[in-house]
């Protein structure tokens, strides 16, 4: 571009520019609306000095390449470059803004001596309004709102390559722009059948064909039947769900317990929980798999079902524990006083209280059992095995399927995203075993 | 509102029995809530491991017809001393891949926690969507990332690397291999100790800050000597969790590597599974080597509950 040798790849040349812009979008309307003028000027004028601000970050670069050569590291030395370009913007921005015109009497709406323009009419701190901070401000969102981008980029790009054809899922360089087509998500859930020319040409004459069926035939494929994944797609839920109610209910019980009763040795009994869930999966899994195999619970559901419970549990002990020592004592004492059973008082006082706990640790649970990996790797073989280790075996024949085994982990990452959502008040809690409350 | 009104209608030694029947003491209550769960934990967790510990002073291969053969402690000799077998291979690669990992996560978490410390116009949104990549399954992301580093298909070349300095076999060179995995887990696990921050970061009491403020202390000076000491136990906690989740780590290697190339990337866990569940299912041996193992993760666990204690407290 403009006949530059910008040593970086064309992403991050636009990836920066965006960053170049949005720093100036956001912190030009500061000054000038201190200054007094209207914030679109600003925002404008912000635009314009971002995209200024981004070719002289790029001009920069390709002045400091030089660099690379003597920090011997090209890596680094690239590094190196673009932080002492942003950062010498940076100071030139600030240097500038002083520059922003006092705005003339008759245009200045409001404007207090050095003050913000608007009143100030909440309670904050005085240097919290000032200009500098606030354009502080802008420049720190902008980098979180650029860095939140970067991060995402993989989750976006798994749900893209889900919606592409074998061809396109491979390519390369990789296709940002594809025809989308289901092709991913029918060869995860489908048997097919290799079809001759001939079989095609007969094939394409029948009336009775579904829209997946027309969508494999473009592949010469013939759909015979469901896949083995459908089968462990319904196993990982019915093993979830089941251990996560069990897990529940059992830790609510004892949460309960540890929460309102003395019990002896209550500190060495909670550690000794949760030092269960601190054993790594495969120390365990040694002992377990040859008593399975003793009592015919390998590879069966009850056997991971129970397993999935015991690991669950500890953590839903602790969880829910910390959700019930909030609940008054008082509440559940009222009640006894006017004549409840201590079930009773369970029942009506405490399980209501105590549902967003509830509602949470049961997520996190199955969360859980829904991710788990290693125990299903090796207790389980056919019958009762779950989906996240027979994600990679779609890998398959005639070469690696990528777009189904995105589509395969996108099925998988929808339920957790919409978790992750509804529960983010409860995240901090669920990955502390409820020690650590948010702030 | 019944349960007031019943005492009076049915007095009497009849109903006083069936009352007594029916309304269980708190130690009955306590029992009953208790059991099921201790119960199913010692079933499931206590009994396992003195098996095993019986195990790994036995030769014995779950695949042979032979009854276990005691041996002492020839098993943990064998770990320990012998050098072919490269168990200490294992150990030293589970080693740097916990000290960069949960190095570089205290780091960008942290440092991504100042970046979200002052809430604007869309933070919470933000907060949200950094954190998805924690939620998911380890093992898929692996796999998924396989894709991503593919030097030819993947776009971790195309898009961030490749017109710097050329593109790199990211999965197939020992050291980038381990690069590469601790690359993910700091994408996944980042998020972690955001979350921790921040919320260390919003139990700071703001008068700290505006008493500094009122005596001209620098910013430098408010971060070295409010932000970093009020933060640093959850930093602590952070530190210790990541710790033991990287002695832990199985699924993201497997999906990711599977300890390939060679053995550059198998940690611990990963040749744990291999020697008990793949080739000669040297049962005794690998009970030996998860001793070992869990040895280290109970010292490690307990720093950390007593880490965890003490901020409770304070």
């Amino acid at each position: 571009m403009f006949g530059l040798d910008i040593p970086l790849p064309d992403f991050w040349i636009a990836y920066f520019f965006v960053f170049w812009v949005l720093i100036g979008g956001t912190t030009a309307p500061v000054m000038f609306r201190h200054q007094g003028h209207p914030v679109w000027l600003g925002v404008l004028t912000g635009g314009v000095v971002g995209v200024i601000s981004g070719v002289v970050f790029m001009v920069l670069l390709t002045v400091l390449k030089p660099l690379a050569d003597v920090v011997d590291d090209p890596f680094l030395g690239i590094l190196v470059s673009i932080l002492i370009s942003a950062v010498l913007i940076l100071i030139a921005l600030g240097w500038l803004r002083r520059f922003v015109p006092l705005a003339r009497a008759n245009e200045v709406v409001t404007l207090a001596e050095g003050g913000p323009r608007a009143p100030v009419t909440y309670s904050t701190r005085v240097d919290k309004v000032d200009p500098s901070w606030l354009s502080v401000q802008g420049i720190r969102a902008t980098v979180v709102v650029m860095l939140a981008v970067l991060s995402l980029i993989p989750v976006v790009w798994m749900g893209m390559t889900a919606f592409k054809s074998r061809a396109d899922a491979v390519a390369s360089p990789p296709k940002v722009i594809f025809e989308p087509t289901m092709e991913g998500f029918i060869s995860l859930l489908t048997k097919r059948r290799q079809l001759t020319d001939a079989q095609i040409a007969e094939y394409k004459q029948r009336e009775d064909l579904a829209w997946y069926d027309e969508v494999m035939l473009k592949r010469g494929q013939a759909i015979i039947g469901q896949s083995d994944y459908v089968k462990r797609l319904r196993n990982s839920l019915i093993i979830a769900s089941v251990s996560t109610v069990l897990s529940v209910t059992l830790g609510l019980l004892s949460a309960y317990a540890f929460s309102r009763f003395r019990i002896p040795g209550e500190g060495d009994l909670l550690f000794f929980i949760l030092s269960t869930r601190m054993l790594p999966p495969v120390v365990v899994t040694i002992p377990i798999f040859l008593m399975y195999r003793e009592l015919g619970l390998y590879d069966t559901h009850i056997g991971m079902i129970l397993l999935y419970t015991a690991f669950n549990l500890s953590f839903s002990v602790w969880l829910l524990k910390g959700f019930i020592d909030e609940i008054p004592r008082e509440y559940e004492e009222a009640a006894l006083v006017d004549g409840y059973t201590r079930m009773q008082a369970f029942r009506k006082i405490v399980l209501p209280q105590a549902v967003t706990g509830i509602a949470a640790t049961t997520v996190f649970s199955f969360i859980f059992a829904w991710n788990e990996y290693a125990f299903a790797l090796m207790l389980t073989s056919d019958k009762a095995r779950t989906a996240p280790p027979s994600i990679p075996s779609v890998l398959g024949t005639g070469g690696i399927e990528w777009a189904a085994i995105a589509a395969g982990s996108l099925g998988f990452l929808i339920p957790v995203v919409i978790v992750t959502f509804s529960l983010r008040r409860y995240l901090l809690r669920g990955v502390t075993f409820g020690a650590i409350r948010q702030g | 509102m019944s349960q007031l009104e019943m005492p009076a209608v049915a007095a009497g030694p009849a109903y006083r029995r069936q009352n007594q029947r029916r309304q269980m003491s708190d130690r009955t209550i306590t029992h009953l809530f208790i059991w099921p769960t201790l119960i199913l934990l010692i079933l499931m967790n206590i009994f396992p491991l003195f098996y095993s510990l019986y195990l790994s002073f036995n030769d014995y291969s779950v695949i042979a017809n032979e009854p276990p053969k005691w041996v002492a402690l020839d098993n943990y000799e064998k770990i320990l001393t012998n050098e072919r077998s490269r168990y200490w291979h294992n150990f030293t690669v589970t080693g740097k891949y916990a000290v960069l990992s949960v190095g570089l996560q205290i780091v960008v978490g942290f440092g991504l926690a100042m970046l979200l410390k002052e809430k604007f116009a869309g933070s919470g949104l933000i907060t949200t969507l950094i954190l998805i990549p924690m939620m998911l399954s380890p093992v898929v992301v692996g796999l998924f990332w396989k894709l991503i580093f593919d030097p030819s298909k993947g776009i971790f070349n195309h898009l961030i690397y490749m017109n710097a300095t050329g593109g790199k076999e990211w999965l197939s060179d020992p050291t980038l291999a381990l690069w590469a995995i601790v690359i993910v887990d700091v994408w996944m696990w980042s998020p972690f100790v955001v979350l921790l921050c921040l919320s260390g970061l919003s139990a700071i009491p703001s008068y700290l800050y505006e008493a500094a403020a009122i005596d001209r202390a620098s910013g430098w000076f408010q971060f070295r000597r409010i932000t970093l000491p009020q933060v640093m136990p959850l930093l602590l906690i952070a530190v210790l969790f990541r710790t033991i989740e990287a002695f832990k780590q199985f699924d993201l290697v497997m999906g990711l590597t599977g300890g390939t190339p060679g053995d550059a990337t198998e940690t611990v866990s990963v040749r744990l599974y291999r020697e008990a569940f793949l080739g000669k299912f040297k049962t005794g041996e690998s009970s030996a080597l998860a001793y070992i193992v869990l040895i280290i993760i109970i010292a490690v666990s307990n720093l950390y509950i007593r880490a965890l204690n003490r901020t409770r407290e304070g």
